[in-house]
């Protein structure tokens, strides 16, 4: 059997499926690319959210521009604040402008129509201008805030709170708090919630003020609390119980019942004679809805001339308007003063 | 007859045949995407009017496509939608002027009703035209209204953490447009197109009153004044009663330095809707008390300032401070408007 050569047909066959193979990849492969990817700024956002949802910041701050940037804490923006429980439902440019990118996020029945800005730096890559949503509080009853797993209070300069800024992503909002197992959350996304141009900042207590309101198990735990101070207060044998939201105590004088002035106070009683009942007000702050008071016994002397024993009958009112109710860390309301009580005796 | 063929070299001509075939298919792509830029508009009249048509034929997508800025996101695109478009026929565009990148091109558009004419611009970047910022923007004051109503589509207003809040929303609620004939809330129909400087202000009345009004309204009002009387307070927030601290007992007995206050309603007063100014002067229905009702208000007090006892007095309610809003359901509300009245008891019989 001698050497087998190719025959001339098949030698032309195999050349010219070969020049199809190379020029059918030719023109299918960068129309392939170009559905899959879309267009360079539908890249930058499709790449930043899912290194979002990899949890991945080193990777997604390379698509994130500085240059808007707000004055904002930052702590909130680590793998251990950010949520991954979302996915992208489209990514892309709905008019002729390669500026702005239109998104949609879902996450378990809820869904989030935004968008992002972007330009390009020095070199040329292009950047999101407006990468997070700033969260906004004023301090009062969300000093702590806990937002998806993570809990802190909330930064302040000089006092005043620090705006969070949040990578986008759904999280549910104060967990811990009793009523609120799958209750509040927010779905974050430039757009979402107002104008997206140069950043968004949305307003916390506006947005948790009737989730708090509505939730019965907070007014309880409200008004369980108050009550247990009050029990705790009342042991007290002095005019004016130390943080406590009542008060006898004068300054011109051992103890004021709202009438008369007395010197030489013993055995004082303190009773509560109701407790107060009290709500959230559409601002976060406790409102009253039925007034407490508190009952005072004892002896004083009083006049100025006759300096006579008496017996001290007295009742004062409970001071809700000194008293601040925050959420702390661990989900539990607390009640504590704003300032020194003063004599709130009538 | 058998083939004398060998298999391999039938199956490789078969595969060349498919091949062949998909080079085809994939080569035909080619004159499509001709014939498709054959087919863009390319001039400033032409885009106008492929953007015009897609608004009119309520196709959104290609509509945006022609857009030169970003298109407006969550909230403000919601009246962005094929329910706020109206009918309405494209009557003529044509270019009015011409620079090397900003054109200006003139529609007119027209129902039964009439015609109206508005200059839009246009740039041109690498022979590309697209059109700068079309959309229409409405700044509504629509304080009678727990939504917004564009044509046939009505999104309810997003809940508020206060009636204040809520109000001064509504006092200026924005919303975007796309060039078109809109009504806002049933009223009379306004043309809007065009590129637009600033916004445009339209101020929506109140609902006239209808048939079950008088009925809606009491109801509303009672409801009010009943949450209003659980708050055992001098003075309830937002509520027609208080006192300023100073009353007249049955017995006419001025007490002073009220204490442990709790509201009591006899009688509710009797309300009607009149039209009025809100606190943005736009035109608002206050509710008016035609029969001021009856509370009575228990409490302690001193009469001699040393003596603290307790005491009944009849109050009545004040009106000017509530006014009514339409819910998205249609049904009546009662909300509070302005500041509150400072004493309603003292002078009451």
């Amino acid at each position: 059997m001698g050497i087998v050569k190719w025959a001339r047909p098949r030698r032309w066959s195999i050349l010219a499926e070969a020049v199809l193979l190379v020029a059918t990849a030719l023109v299918v492969w960068p129309l392939a690319v170009q559905v899959e990817e879309g267009p360079e700024p539908v890249r930058v956002v499709t790449a930043y959210l899912e290194a979002l949802r990899d949890k991945d910041v080193e990777r997604a701050e390379e698509y994130v521009s500085e240059d808007y940037a707000f004055d904002a804490d930052r702590s909130w923006l680590t793998p251990e604040a950010m949520s991954a429980d979302w996915e992208i439902e489209s990514v892309e440019l709905k008019s002729a402008s390669e500026t702005t990118v239109h998104v949609t996020l879902t996450s378990a029945g809820h869904r989030a129509d935004g968008a992002f800005n972007l330009e390009s730096d020095d070199e040329d890559n292009l950047l999101i201008t407006n990468p997070y949503v700033y969260l906004q509080t004023q301090g009062g009853i969300l000093s702590t805030v806990e937002i998806g797993e993570r809990s802190a209070e909330i930064a302040r300069v000089e006092g005043y709170p620090q705006a969070v800024a949040l990578y986008p992503g759904f999280y549910p909002l104060f967990a811990s708090v009793a009523g609120f197992e799958d209750g509040a959350s927010l779905f974050a996304l430039p757009g979402s919630h107002g104008p997206y141009y140069y950043g968004e900042t949305i307003d916390l207590d506006r947005l948790m003020s009737i989730p708090l309101r509505e939730n019965a198990a907070v007014e309880a735990a409200l008004n369980e609390q108050f009550a247990a101070w009050l029990d705790e207060c009342a042991e007290s044998a002095v005019a004016a119980p130390e943080g406590c939201p009542f008060s006898a105590g004068y300054d011109y004088a051992a103890l004021h019942d709202g009438m008369e002035d007395y010197e030489e106070v013993s055995d004082l009683d303190w009773t509560v004679g109701a407790y107060p009942v009290v709500r959230l007000s559409p601002e976060l702050r406790l409102e009253v809805v039925e007034p407490g008071w508190m009952g005072l016994s004892g002896k004083g002397i009083v006049g100025y001339e006759d300096r006579e024993e008496v017996a001290i009958d007295s009742r004062c009112g409970v001071d809700v308007g000194n008293v601040s109710a925050t959420i702390g860390t661990d989900g539990a309301v607390a009640l504590t003063l704003f300032d020194e009580t003063w004599n709130s005796c009538y | 007859m058998p083939t004398t063929e060998d298999l391999p070299t039938r199956t490789r001509r078969e595969g060349l045949r498919v091949g062949w075939l998909a080079l085809f298919a994939v080569l035909s792509l080619i004159p499509l995407n001709v014939w498709h830029h054959v087919r863009e508009p390319d001039s400033p009249e032409e885009v106008v009017a492929a953007f015009m048509e897609a608004v009119r034929d309520k196709d959104l997508d290609e509509a945006f496509g022609y857009v030169d800025s970003g298109i407006p996101a969550g909230p403000d695109a919601d009246f962005l939608h094929p329910d706020a478009i109206s009918e309405w026929d494209l009557l003529e565009v044509y270019e009015i002027a011409g620079m090397k990148w900003e054109n200006l091109v003139r529609v007119t558009i027209g129902t039964e009703d009439g015609t109206a004419s508005g200059v839009f611009k246009v740039y041109e970047f690498e022979g590309e035209y697209t059109i700068a910022d079309p959309f229409q923007s409405v700044s509504l004051t629509a304080t009678s209204y727990l939504s917004v109503q564009v044509n046939d589509r009505v999104v309810a207003a997003e809940p508020d953490s206060n009636w204040i809040n809520w109000y001064s929303g509504q006092v200026r609620r924005t919303v975007e447009l796309l060039p078109g004939v809109y009504s806002f809330f049933g009223g009379e129909p306004v043309a809007l197109l065009g590129y637009q400087e600033e916004p445009i202000g339209v101020v929506v009345p109140p609902p006239a009153p209808g048939g079950d009004t008088a009925v809606q309204l009491q109801a509303a009002v009672n409801e009010y004044l009943d949450a209003c009387v659980e708050y055992r307070v001098e003075a309830p927030t937002g509520c027609p009663f208080a006192t300023d601290g100073q009353v007249d007992t049955s017995d006419r007995v001025r007490m002073d330095r009220v204490e442990d206050a709790a509201w009591t309603i006899e009688e509710y007063p009797v309300a009607t809707a009149v039209p009025g100014t809100g606190l943005y002067e736009e035109p608002v229905l206050l509710v008016e008390f035609t029969e001021p009702g009856r509370l009575t208000l228990e409490g302690t007090g001193t009469a001699d300032f040393d003596t603290r006892e307790t005491f009944t007095a009849a109050c009545r309610f004040g009106g000017g401070l509530l006014h009514l809003v339409t819910d998205v359901d249609g049904s009546l509300r009662v909300a509070p408007l302005g500041t509150a009245v400072d004493d309603t008891c003292r002078g009451t019989e």
